[in-house]
C-alpha cells in the first residue's frame, strides 16, 4: 500500500506557495509549507519531504542558494530532489543557472511564472526515477 | 597578478556560487562580537567586523582535536579529518592571514603535521581588508599586508571591491562566476592607492620592534615582570585568542572497561601553572611573573631566532581579551622606558 | 582477578554527587560489571557495611562529631578515599559560616535545643583525614566521575583540567560576560571541567567548583572593585563554595 508523497514548498510568497499546494494536492500529494529557508530547512528535517520546491528570492535575494547548500550538506537531506522555482533571472539577466551549471545542487529549474502542467510531469517523472532506484539499488 | 572588480551589490550573488568550492564561513554577529561561522544566508555575514572572538586557527588546530582511536579488535583507528569537508573562510583580514602563515611555518617543514595539512589543503582563504581600530597595530608587526595564503583578496574601494586573485584556486572562483566581476579602471586604482595610504595613517596604536628581542634580553631581570604577573589572573584567554598560540597538550582517554580509547590534543596555555611542569614534579615556571615573562619573550624574541619575525600578530585581541586590561603595547611600553605608560 | 569492590557514602549535604553517579545511565551497567559496588545506600538495600574496600567515594562535608566519626571509619575500612563534590573537596555550602560563633548560630536557629545538637563548623574530608583523589563540582561532571573509574581501573588517576573556567569559555567562543557586561563573574578563579556551561547560558559563574590551581584572588579583587562592584560582593559570592579561596572581608 503506497502512501502519498511529500512535497515541501519553500516561498515567501504566500498565494504562490497556497495556489501551487491546491494543485499539487488535488493531484494526489500531501503539501508542506515554509516561508523561509529558516523555516524550510527545519520542515525538511523534521518531515523528510519526497520532493522539495525552493524558491530563491525570499528575505532576500540568494537566500534560497544558502538554504540549499545547507540541506546538501545535512546527511538526511543530502539526496532529495530539489527543484527551484525563482523568477532570479528575469530579474538579474546575465546571471544564469540552469541545470547545466554544476554550482547548484539542484534537479530541475522552473522560471515563475510557473507552468503548473510542466512542473506537476517532471514532479511525476522525478518521483518515479527515485521508486525506480529503490526498487533496484 | 590578475586584478578585478566587483560591485559590492552582486557580492550575494558571488557568495551563492562559490558554495560549489565548499562550505562558506565569514564572520558573523554574537551578542556585539564576532566569530567565524557557517552561513545560512549572505545577510549574517558581517564583513566590516573588527576582530573575532577566536582566530581562524579553530579550523586548522581545533581546540580539542581527536588524533587517533584505539579500538580492542581493531587497534589503531585513524582520527576523522573530515577532510573531505571543504571549507571557504570568507572575510579574513591581513593580521590572520599573516597568522596562518606562521601557523604554517610551525606545522610543516622540519615536523610536518598531518592534522594541520590536511585540514589546511581543504580550507579556502579569501581575504578581506579593514580599518584598524584602537587595538590594531598590524601595522607595527608587519602584518597589515599579505602578499601569499589568500585565495582571493578583497580590497574595499567604497562600493565595490578590487579583488587581488591569489593562486589558482582563486582563479576558478572568478572564473566560476565570470559575469559578475569586471576589468578594473584606473579610478580604482587610484582609490585603491588612496585607501591604502590612509589606512596606514590611521593606526592608533604603535609598538617599535626593530630592536625589541635585544630589549628583551636587557630587561630579562627588570621589575615589570613581576608587576605584570601580579595582575595576571593566569585564565589562558590571551593564549587561547592568539592567532599563533600553538601549545597543545596532549592526553589519552581510556574508555570504561579499557577495551577503546583516544589520544587528543587540546589548547594550552604557557600561563598556565602546568605549562612547564615535567614528570617527577619539577616546574620551571612556577611563578606568574615568569610565566607571562615567558610568553611575550616566546612571541617577540624566541620566535624570531627560530623562525626570523616575531609570531605577533598585532591583532589586538590578547588586549580586548584580558579581564584585567595587561596590554601588550603597554608593556613593551613600559620596557622601553617610555613615559606615560602603565603596564 | 576479584573485581576492585566500591563503596559510596555521603556524609552531610545534599547528596547530589551521589546521584550524579546513578545519574550515568548508560554507564552504569557496564560499571556494576567492572567493580563490584559492596556499600551505597542511596543505590541499594542490601549493603556490606564493614567489609574492606578497594575505593570509597564520598560526598558532603563533615558537619557533626557523627559525621567525622563516619568519615574515620570509613577511612580505616578503604584503600582508596576519594572526596566526591565540592563540599567534600572544598567544605561547599555548609561552610559558608563557619567562621562565626557557632553556639550563638544554633540558638539562632533552633532556639533552646540548638545547644544540644551534634553541630560542628564543617570541614573538607581532608581536614579530618588522608584523602587519595578529588573530583569536584557541585554536582561532580559525569564524565570526570567515568574517567575517575576508567582511569583507576588502569592504576592511574584521571587527568582534569587545572586552568580556570575562562579557558573553557574561550574554547567554546561565548562571549565574557565579565568584560562585555561588567557581570561578577568568578570564571577566572574557577577550575574548569564544566565545560563553562553556565557563561555559555549567559548565566556568570557563580565559583561552584572550588578554585583553579593557580587562583589570583587579589588582582581579581583589585579588577573587580575597579568596576565598582565592592569587595564584600565578591567575597560573599567566594564564600559560597570555598573557604579556600581565602577572601578576607
Amino acid at each position: 500500500m503506497h502512501s502519498r508523497h511529500k512535497i515541501l514548498i519553500v516561498d515567501d510568497d504566500p498565494d504562490f506557495s497556497q495556489a501551487v499546494a491546491s494543485f499539487l494536492e488535488a493531484s494526489g500529494y500531501d503539501v508542506l509549507q515554509a516561508a523561509d529557508g529558516t523555516e524550510g530547512l527545519k520542515v525538511a528535517k523534521a518531515e523528510r519531504p519526497d520532493l522539495i520546491l525552493m524558491d530563491i528570492m525570499m528575505r532576500e535575494r540568494t537566500e534560497g542558494f544558502f538554504t540549499i547548500q545547507e540541506m546538501r550538506r545535512t546527511p538526511a537531506l543530502k539526496d532529495v530532489p530539489i527543484f527551484v522555482v525563482s523568477s532570479l533571472y528575469a530579474q538579474i539577466p546575465g546571471f544564469r543557472i540552469t541545470p547545466e551549471a554544476s554550482w547548484l545542487a539542484h534537479d530541475a529549474f522552473f522560471a515563475k511564472p510557473v507552468d503548473l502542467t510542466q512542473l506537476l510531469e517532471k514532479i511525476r517523472q522525478r518521483l518515479a526515477e527515485t521508486a525506480r532506484k529503490e526498487v533496484a539499488p | 597578478m590578475k586584478v578585478l572588480r566587483l560591485p559590492k551589490e552582486r557580492l550575494d550573488l558571488f557568495a551563492s556560487v562559490l558554495q560549489q568550492f565548499g562550505e562558506v564561513h565569514a564572520p558573523v554577529e554574537q551578542n556585539g562580537k564576532y566569530a567565524f561561522r557557517a552561513l545560512s544566508r549572505w545577510s549574517d555575514a558581517r564583513l566590516d567586523y573588527p576582530r573575532t572572538i577566536l582566530p581562524p586557527k579553530k579550523y586548522f588546530v581545533p581546540p580539542k582535536d581527536t588524533l587517533f582511536q584505539y579500538k580492542e579488535g581493531l587497534g589503531y583507528v585513524p582520527a576523522d579529518l573530515a577532510a573531505d569537508r571543504r571549507i571557504i573562510l570568507f572575510g579574513l583580514h591581513s593580521c590572520d592571514i599573516y597568522g596562518l602563515n606562521i601557523l604554517d611555518q610551525v606545522f610543516s617543514g622540519k615536523y610536518d603535521d598531518p592534522y594541520y595539512q590536511a585540514r589546511r589543503k581543504n580550507v579556502a582563504i579569501i581575504g578581506v581588508d579593514c580599518i584598524p581600530d584602537e587595538h590594531c597595530f598590524c601595522h607595527s608587526m608587519r602584518a597589515d599586508f599579505v602578499d601569499k595564503g589568500f585565495d582571493l583578496f578583497f580590497q574595499d574601494l567604497g562600493d565595490r571591491y578590487l579583488v587581488m586573485v591569489g593562486t589558482a584556486l582563486g582563479d576558478d572562483m572568478v572564473l566560476a562566476t565570470g559575469s559578475l566581476f569586471e576589468p578594473v579602471t584606473p579610478e580604482d586604482l587610484a582609490e585603491y592607492k588612496q585607501r591604502s595610504s590612509a589606512k596606514r595613517k590611521a593606526f592608533k596604536l604603535h609598538v617599535e620592534i626593530r630592536d625589541l628581542p635585544e630589549i628583551f634580553e636587557l630587561e630579562y631581570d627588570s621589575s615589570l615582570w613581576k608587576q605584570v604577573g601580579d595582575r595576571c589572573l593566569s585564565c589562558g584567554a590571551c593564549s587561547m585568542v592568539c592567532p599563533t598560540c600553538y601549545c597543545f597538550d596532549v592526553a589519552d582517554d581510556v574508555d570504561l572497561g579499557a577495551r577503546s580509547g583516544s589520544r587528543s590534543r587540546t589548547w594550552d596555555s604557557c600561563l598556565f601553572s602546568t605549562h612547564a611542569m615535567v614528570a617527577g614534579g619539577e616546574n620551571f615556571r612556577e611563578g606568574r611573573a615568569s610565566r607571562v615573562k615567558f610568553r611575550y619573550y616566546h612571541k617577540q624574541r624566541g620566535f624570531v631566532a627560530e623562525y626570523g619575525r616575531p609570531s605577533c600578530v598585532g591583532c589586538g585581541r590578547c588586549i580586548s581579551a584580558c579581564p584585567v586590561n595587561i596590554d601588550i603595547s603597554q608593556v613593551i611600553s613600559q620596557l622601553r622606558g617610555i613615559e606615560n605608560a602603565t603596564a | 582477578m576479584a573485581k576492585p569492590t566500591l563503596g559510596v557514602f555521603g556524609l552531610t549535604g545534599c547528596a547530589g554527587d551521589q546521584l550524579v553517579i546513578l545519574n550515568c545511565e548508560d554507564e552504569l551497567l557496564e560499571l556494576t560489571e567492572l567493580v563490584d559496588i559492596k556499600d551505597f545506600l542511596m543505590a541499594s538495600s542490601g549493603n556490606d557495611t564493614s567489609c574492606q574496600l578497594d575505593v570509597a567515594l564520598v560526598d558532603g562535608a563533615v558537619l557533626s562529631q557523627r559525621d567525622e566519626d563516619m568519615l574515620k571509619r570509613i577511612r580505616e575500612r578503604s584503600r582508596l578515599l576519594v572526596a566526591l563534590g565540592t563540599c567534600a573537596v572544598w567544605g561547599g555550602v555548609a561552610s559558608l559560616d563557619r567562621n562565626q560563633d557557632r553556639t550563638r548560630l544554633l540558638e539562632d536557629v533552633y532556639g533552646e535545643m540548638g545547644k544540644k545538637y551534634d553541630s560542628l563548623p564543617a570541614r573538607a574530608l581532608h581536614e579530618v583525614v588522608n584523602v587519595d583523589l578529588s573530583i569536584t563540582g557541585c554536582p561532580i561532571e559525569k564524565d570526570q566521575l567515568i574517567s575517575a573509574v576508567a582511569s583507576l581501573l588502569q592504576g592511574d588517576p584521571p587527568l582534569y583540567p587545572k586552568y580556570p573556567v575562562c579557558t573553557e569559555c574561550r574554547m567554546r567562543e561565548y562571549n565574557c560576560l565579565l568584560i562585555e557586561r561588567g557581570e561578577i563573574c568568578c570564571g577566572p578563579l574557577t577550575v574548569a571541567g564544566c565545560q563553562a556551561r553556565c557563561p555559555g547560558l549567559n548565566v556568570p559563574c557563580v565559583g561552584c567548583r572550588g578554585p583553579a590551581d593557580d587562583a589570583n584572588v587579589e588582582s581579581a579583587m583589585n579588577m573587580f572593585g575597579e568596576k565598582g562592584i565592592p569587595r564584600e560582593e565578591i567575597a560573599a559570592k567566594l564564600r559560597t563554595f570555598a573557604p579556600a579561596w581565602g577572601v578576607n572581608v
